[in-house]
């Protein structure tokens, strides 16, 4: 069989294209000489099902073309480097070059669109932020002290109750701002304070 | 004499920029009243001392550690709200014992404005908060306790004008 005409039969069944009848007798033939084509058939695609599935729509590679120049210079240079018996040497897998070169460039356009959708995360969680800097917070800087934020009724009153503070002194004048202990009268009756424990 | 001129335009302008510093614009008022709530007779524990308006009784009686069954009126105070700095309510005129110090924080609209708040015990920072405070509603913090009862700021905003 032609090498050329057996190389293009390889690409288009790896490219899943539609064989005429004597085409795929042609390339059973092909295939009972090499069977390991079929593994890496079953691995391309594999891997082109699982690109598919990662990314629906179809997006338009940035770049295309240059990276499609790039590629094909490479491969020309490598070429020219390759010695007269190299290329006398050469098999279908040197064809699968031009075929593997689109993956590539979609595979770099797959890491580029990745890339900019993992740089948009961080929108995420500012909203989280956002939404828990909503509730009001109570800083008691004393140690010991609580703090519960009540609302009371429904016409909007609210109430913060501080439990803990340090109670002052009895003997404290508060209309007067200084101590009064003993200018108090006999008739005021001084009660000690005790520690609420309420949990609303 | 032209020390004098200079001295006198000098303080010309700094009451000029003083007098045009939109920092110091009232947006709001706030009233602060002083409470004590206390279950024994009123005028046996603090002589001279009026009772409190109904209306904050009532509100209280919601809640149940709060719910005294008299509450005295041991202060009041009415102070601007400025733009952009911080004022300070002393409701017990001739003592600092308690004192509230407020600043806007956000901008003030025409139903209420958010208010950072500093409560001050003995001149001690006990609490720092931020409420947003509408117009007429009430917003308490029960203090600490003296002679039995407790002592209850009550904060409520005020437009400019009545």
């Amino acid at each position: 069989m032609n090498q050329e005409r057996k190389e293009e039969l390889i690409v288009r069944w790896m490219d899943e294209a539609t064989l005429s009848a004597s085409e795929t007798e042609e390339l059973n033939q092909i295939l009972e000489a090499e069977p390991e084509l079929k593994a890496m058939r079953e691995g391309h695609s594999r891997m082109r099902d699982e690109l598919q599935a990662a990314f629906g729509q179809s997006a338009d590679v940035p770049y295309g073309d240059f990276f499609q120049t790039k590629l094909e210079q490479a491969i020309r240079d490598a070429d020219v480097e390759e010695t007269p018996a190299a290329k006398t040497s050469s098999t279908w897998r040197d064809a699968l070059r031009w075929w593997l070169a689109p993956v590539a460039v979609g595979a770099m356009a797959v890491a580029f669109l990745a890339g900019t959708r993992v740089g948009k995360a961080p929108v995420e969680n500012q909203l989280v932020v956002a939404q828990a800097q909503i509730r009001p917070l109570v800083y008691t800087p004393e140690g010991g002290v609580t703090s519960t934020i009540v609302n009371a009724d429904a016409q909007g009153t609210s109430v913060i109750v501080l439990d803990g503070l340090q109670p002052i002194p009895d003997s404290y004048d508060l209309m007067a701002g200084r101590e009064s202990a003993g200018e108090l009268s006999p008739s005021i009756q001084l009660i000690s304070t005790k520690a609420s424990s309420q949990v609303y | 004499m032209r020390v004098l001129v200079s001295a006198f335009v000098w303080f010309a302008f700094l009451g000029a920029a003083a007098a045009e510093d939109p920092g110091k614009e009232s947006v709001a008022r706030l009233r602060t009243v002083l409470l004590f709530g206390t279950n024994d007779e009123l005028s046996k524990v603090v002589p001279d001392v009026k009772m409190a308006e109904k209306g904050h009784s009532t509100r209280m009686q919601l809640l149940e550690d709060l719910n005294f069954s008299c509450y005295g009126l041991l202060g009041m105070d009415v102070k601007p709200v400025w733009r952009s700095y911080t004022n300070w309510a002393s409701p017990m005129k001739g003592s600092d014992e308690i004192l509230l110090s407020f600043e806007p924080n956000s901008a003030a609209e025409e139903d209420g404005v958010k208010l950072d708040l500093e409560l001050w015990q003995g001149k001690r920072k006990v609490m720092k908060t931020t409420q947003p405070l509408k117009m007429g509603k009430w917003l308490y913090i029960a203090g600490p306790e003296w002679r039995g009862g407790r002592l209850i700021v009550g904060i409520e905003l005020l437009p400019l004008a009545e």
